[in-house]
């Protein structure tokens, strides 16, 4: 691997303390290259060897999960575009994720305005909170949210479900839009109010506008939290609210049907290209 | 007593913190309100005379209750069938239902363990005398259950759990809890099904060598020396179907207890498995329509439905080896399904449901201890 | 210049919105927060400390060995997840940040990103396939001839740990290359021009500028990993559970509803000491940015 490349661009030997290095010496920073490739190599064959494994047996055309697969195909891919469940949960998923990305952004954007460009007392607080669903043990989050939906008959409600991951989403809102509004200097909605432009133009013609591809990596980030989100559904779902997946958690606990593994390589390649333009966007800020 | 409990944390209140929940309340509901409206009414399930919601186990046994019954039910009948997949804790969610006086579902689908805890709590809507006296001729003797006395489900879904063994692995098979039991002469790892703490225990039970007749009250000690016991021998205790069917098929567990649905599809690729059903204990569960249901009527005609389709039921169960409540099931099934179906089999035991119930939690908290301890 | 300062105080326009203003573009956050996370919590703490022994609910919860051993289990495999997952993911992400070759930075990135997008469930799924005793890499090993015997690794602390470092650690690549990125590579020429080596570049150089990063992201990590649920049911042996496996045992089959509470605000005061901590260490800031 020519991957050490800062060696390449390091000074000769000319320095007189490395003309002194030792044979040891050497050795040991060998050693540590050598340990700093194993680990790279071992943790990207941990990340990897699982994704081949996912689109490897996707195309298999057993019945069962095995590996390697006797007999190749396009089953997986057949009988998941053929059933009406997983095109169901399929489709649920993404409206649910659609529309709850897009509460995340009502709600969360003016928050970050009101965070990062008033007087607002108990900013610091008020932030905490909002981040709190992204760092709370999960399961502790789903079963508070439990009581609420029993206490308040919430549990075949959709609506109330989509609230729920729009809250979950805001996170990444506060985050992703909170830093790229920071960077912004505050002073060029002044620029353009002196300038005469009313102080609503001017936010929305400068400092929105400049928001825009962290607006889009944030509704992309809370589109991907609820379309893949795992745990409270358990907890909060009912009749007709059965999510993809939650729908490959009930397959995968009563039986073993690869289907699911069809749906994983679509998913990756799927949100591969959602992930990635969300991936630039933010770069762009 | 304890879903007294359940109910009173989600009924009883203190007054202080009323005015706060009377806003928390008011947020909500304008909230959900708001959100309703912009998503549309699509959210709307249930609620109209022409709908039916089955609250069911997801996966497979869900996904042929669709295939079999509910998908031509639909069309018979043009009500909308909603499936609901909460997986699990029935008895939980509909107590909770109740308390907040919104019940969901219409028919639970077999409910396993929770299906007598539903009853003993009242949770159960009891079938008219009309349905009785029409499905009557067409399902089994005793399929209404628990007794005469008190119809409130249908017979369907029972499972047994029972032994297999796995000839390639070992070569003498333990034929009955107590020769499961006995490592020195039967040797072989084992795997137990401990997702049900009333069938692990009467199972523990039955090894330690107590007659059926006396599995119950279940004598709590007994049954958790007995697992104790065993526990060094298991290499597997399963908390899913799919987590013992890869432990059957892998040949990491040789001699096993497990349910026949897992067990008779795992004989697909162990062509060695042998099933024993001595000892085997039935699962009691069936049809229940939820007290208090919005489309009860839809969920009746539902099980009228089901007893009058013998031929599909048979489908059914030659899928995955469920067992259904329909009269004389062995004129509709194929001789090779019967062999490996609770069908004129000795030794297996229907487990008396409501006495496992009223002992739900206390084995439930013991099996943990002996489990994780 | 003066003039338009002065204009502009006259007519009061300031760089920021007045507190109303403020409370206004705030106020669908404030409902929402209230509502879905504010609230829930509050109800949590009631349902703990409620019926049926108030205080003493939390007395009862450790009055079972099994719920001691599942809440010691949940913090011990936290903490050898994070260790694992932070640690690697310094490395990878230094090779991100470092790499001249495309091809490696590119098979880094993929490697990362990928398992983000497979799906949760089965995120955690593929690892059965993967360890069990007929898997991937149990033949691979075995016809390698590393070992005789196919080895148990499913259903074991094991499969746990892979499994959640599987899912974390591209949560901890991305924020440390972040802070990598405001590390000057130059400095670390610079010390070797001096004749340092370069484990003392990286050690008396980088480590300095990164520890800050490095424990932040380790908080997160942590407090991330105690709230697991799926990964220790799917991957997991019913014998070493996880707290969260408990939870919904005790609210689903157990019928109390109480217990279930009062473990997840244990899990809950866990997550706040470490957070608590990683605020003395690290600063607000800089735990912030380790959430991306």
């Amino acid at each position: 691997m020519t991957t050490e490349t800062l060696t390449s661009h390091a000074p000769p030997e000319t320095a007189p303390r490395a003309v002194r290095d030792t044979a040891g010496r050497r050795a040991l920073t060998r050693g540590a290259k050598a340990a700093d490739l194993l680990v790279r190599a071992l943790a990207v064959l941990f990340l990897g060897v699982p994704i081949l494994c996912v689109v490897v047996l996707s195309f298999s055309n057993a019945e069962v999960l095995q590996f390697p697969p006797e007999e190749w195909g396009l089953r997986q891919y057949r009988s998941f575009f053929g059933s009406d469940t997983w095109i169901d949960a399929m489709v649920l998923s993404f409206k649910l994720a659609t529309v709850s990305a897009a509460i995340s952004l009502l709600i969360g954007v003016p928050a970050v305005f009101a965070l990062h460009r008033s007087r607002l007392p108990l900013k610091g607080l008020l932030q905490a909170i909002g981040l709190s669903p992204l760092v709370i043990p999960g399961v502790a989050y789903a079963v508070a949210l439990y009581t609420l939906f029993v206490q308040f008959r919430l549990t075949s409600n959709m609506a109330a479900l989509v609230l729920t991951y729009a809250v979950h989403g805001l996170p990444f809102v506060l985050l992703i839009l909170g830093s790229a509004m920071a960077r912004l200097p505050a002073e060029t909605e002044l620029v353009a109010m002196t300038l005469g432009a009313s102080r609503p133009r001017a936010m929305v013609g400068i400092t929105l506008r400049q928001l825009l591809p962290a607006i889009g990596a944030s509704y992309i980030f809370a589109f991907i939290t609820s379309f893949d989100e795992a745990v409270l559904i358990n907890f909060l779902g009912g009749p007709g609210t059965v999510t993809l997946p939650k729908a490959i958690f009930d397959n995968v606990k009563t039986g073993l049907d690869p289907n699911i593994t069809a749906i994983a390589t679509l998913l990756m390649a799927g949100t591969g290209v959602v992930g990635s333009l969300a991936f630039l966007l933010r770069r762009k800020v | 007593m304890s879903s007294q409990r359940t109910h009173a944390s989600g009924v009883k209140r203190d007054r202080r913190g009323r005015r706060g929940r009377i806003a928390a309340a008011l947020s909500v509901a304008v909230a959900v309100a708001t959100v309703t409206a912009a998503c549309g009414s699509d959210s709307d399930s249930g609620g109209g005379s022409d709908t039916l919601v089955i609250a069911g186990w997801g996966g497979s046994f869900t996904a042929a209750n669709k295939e079999f019954f509910y998908d031509q039910f639909q069309k018979d009948t043009g009500i909308k069938v909603t499936i609901a997949t909460p997986g699990g804790g029935f008895a939980a969610k509909v107590a909770a239902q109740r308390a907040g006086n919104n019940i969901e579902w219409d028919l639970l689908e077999a409910p396993g363990g929770d299906t007598s805890k539903l009853v003993l709590d009242g949770n159960l809507e009891r079938f008219p005398e009309s349905l009785i006296k029409e499905i009557t001729p067409l399902v089994a003797d005793g399929a209404i259950r628990p007794g005469p006395s008190e119809p409130y489900y249908l017979d369907h879904g029972g499972t047994v759990n029972l032994i297999g063994c796995n000839t390639k692995l070992v070569k003498k098979c333990p034929t009955n809890p107590r020769e499961f039991w006995d490592v020195k002469n039967f040797p072989g790892t084992r795997g137990i099904t401990a997702n049900n703490p009333i069938f692990t225990s009467l199972f523990a039970l039955a090894g330690d060598g107590v007659q059926p007749q006396q599995y119950f009250p279940v004598d709590v000690n007994r049954a958790m020396t007995a697992l104790k016991r065993i526990k060094p021998n298991v290499q597997v205790w399963s908390t899913s179907p799919a987590q013992m069917q890869q432990a059957v098929v892998d040949g990491e567990v040789a001699i096993m207890q497990a349910p026949n649905t897992v067990l008779v599809s795992a004989m697909k690729q162990v062509p060695q498995l042998k099933l024993h059903w001595d000892g085997g204990l039935l699962f009691d569960e069936g049809w229940c329509v939820t007290k208090g249901a919005k489309n009860k009527e839809a969920a009746f005609k539902f099980i009228k439905w089901y007893a009058e389709h013998r031929e599909a039921q048979a489908k059914f169960t030659e899928k995955i080896y469920s067992g259904t409540g329909g009269r004389d099931m062995q004129k509709y099934l194929s001789p090779e399904a019967i062999e490996n179906l609770p069908i004129n089999k000795t030794g297996v035991t229907l487990v008396d449901g409501k006495a496992g119930a009223k002992q739900q939690q206390e084995l439930g908290k013991a099996l943990r201890e002996i489990l994780v301890g | 210049m003066l003039r338009m300062t002065r204009r502009t105080r006259r007519r009061g326009w300031q760089s920021t919105f007045s507190g109303l203003t403020g409370l206004g573009l705030i106020a669908p956050f404030l409902v929402a927060a209230g509502v879905f996370i504010v609230y829930p919590f509050v109800e949590l703490l009631r349902t703990a400390f409620g019926e049926p022994n108030g205080f003493g609910n939390v007395g009862d919860f450790f009055q079972s060995p099994a719920a001691r051993r599942t809440l010691w289990t949940t913090c011990l495999t936290s903490l050898i997840v994070t260790v694992i997952v932070v640690a690697a993911g310094a490395v990878l992400a230094w090779s991100l940040r470092t790499t001249k070759s495309r091809l490696t930075r590119m098979v880094i990135a993929l490697a990362v990103f990928m398992p983000l997008w497979m799906g949760a469930v089965m995120k955690i799924y593929v690892f059965t396939v993967l360890l069990e005793r007929f898997g991937v890499v149990n033949r691979t090993l075995t016809s390698l001839g590393v070992i005789d015997e196919p080895m148990q690794l499913l259903r074991t602390q094991f499969a746990v740990v892979a499994g959640m470092t599987y899912q974390m650690l591209p949560y901890a690549v991305l924020p440390l290359y972040a802070v990598y990125v405001t590390i000057d590579l130059n400095l670390i020429q610079a010390a070797e021009s001096m004749g340092a080596s370069r484990v003392r570049a990286l050690r008396d150089v980088v480590a300095p500028l990164a520890l800050p990063g490095l424990l932040a992201s380790t908080v997160i990590v942590y407090v991330i990993c105690v709230g697991y649920y799926l990964t220790p049911v799917l991957l997991g042996g019913a014998t070493a559970p996880f707290t969260a496996s408990l939870i919904a045992d005790d609210i689903f089959n157990l019928f109390e509803p109480a217990q279930a509470a009062v473990a997840s605000v244990l899990l809950l005061v866990v997550a706040g000491l470490v957070i608590l901590g990683g605020l003395r260490l690290v600063g607000r800031e800089r735990l912030r940015r380790a959430l991306g």
